[in-house]
């Protein structure tokens, strides 16, 4: 991959000018939209004529990427400690090396997969009702993950079958036992090695 | 240009970092490679997923001279199954308009 440097050229679209011309690369502030955030010092290629951003080189997407990563928010329950005891027992047979990181990716892969799949969701809120679930019992541990926006914006249309996040925790958590642990499904078994493994 | 001669024009910038991409401004929405939620050889898996039934050509929006290759493709990467890739050419480098998931009827 060629790395560019400030100043190097270039040739470009620029959308303003219309035309194939000179690009010069710079340092910029580049804004990403869904993020809603501006990330500093991005090299980008600019119009030698009018100035106007015309090109994101190669070189310059970890940084983005970086910067997207940061922006996360929080989802905070308290659970009883078997709810906790389940989804470790899950992530751990799953083959996960670091257990917290692994949790956080199973509900994430959980939350975007009954998002996709509202049947699974109703089955998930189903398994609650079960006698293993239904006895009260206090909450005395906590679960805590961070979500990207997108995600948090999942989660809280999930309230729709859920109604709170800690029964959708609890609900995710009644499903990987069904899928992982009771009723062994390889291909979601799959699915969800490899997104806790990318996290490993 | 063809599409077997675009698409593996396009692998083969993506394999050697002959590659750009045009600034957007939803470019964390439009364009993943961009941004990093895919890698090149993901893309590349994208690419040669597409069957040519799935390709088009269109002038580019402000060239018209300028011919922009639409690829779709139906490729699990993530959570996603199909997939939307806009390039063209500029002498030997790629610029990519678009890469992001995309939702349609496949043709049968």
């Amino acid at each position: 991959m060629k790395i560019w440097k400030e100043n190097d050229r270039s040739k470009g679209i620029c959308s303003k000018c219309k035309e194939l011309g000179e690009i010069v690369f710079q340092r910029r502030p580049f804004y990403l939209k869904k993020t809603k955030k501006s990330v500093k010092d991005v090299l980008v290629g600019v119009c030698a004529i009018c100035d106007e951003m015309v090109s994101v080189p190669p070189q310059s997407t970890a940084r983005l990427k970086e910067a997207r990563l940061a922006v996360r928010m929080p989802l905070e329950v308290r659970v009883p400690a078997y709810v906790k005891d389940i989804v470790l027992l899950v992530v751990d047979t799953l083959g996960a090396t670091v257990p917290q990181s692994a949790l956080a990716q199973l509900f994430r892969n959980y939350i975007i997969h009954m998002k996709e799949e509202p049947r699974t969701a109703r089955y998930a809120f189903r398994l609650l009702k079960k006698s293993e679930y239904s006895k009260r019992v206090p909450s005395q541990d906590r679960i805590s993950i961070k979500l990207s926006p997108e995600l948090f914006e999942m989660k809280n249309e999930l309230h729709s079958i859920f109604h709170s996040d800690v029964n959708l925790i609890r609900g995710i958590a009644a499903l990987s036992k069904d899928e992982v642990l009771d009723r062994p499904d390889q291909a979601r078994i799959k699915e969800l090695r490899y997104s806790i493994l990318q996290v490993a | 240009m063809t599409f077997n001669e675009a698409r593996a024009a396009l692998i083969d910038a993506l394999k050697e970092g002959r590659y750009q991409h045009e600034a957007r401004d939803a470019q964390d929405e439009k364009n993943l490679l961009a941004v990093g939620d895919v890698s090149p050889q993901e893309v590349i898996e994208i690419l040669k997923a597409c069957r040519g039934k799935l390709h088009r050509k269109e002038p580019h929006y402000c060239i018209v001279a300028t011919e922009v290759h639409v690829f779709k493709s139906a490729k699990r990467i993530g959570q996603w199954t199909q997939w939307f890739v806009r390039a063209y050419f500029i002498e030997q480098d790629a610029w990519f308009i678009s890469v992001h998931p995309a939702e349609w009827e496949i043709e049968k």
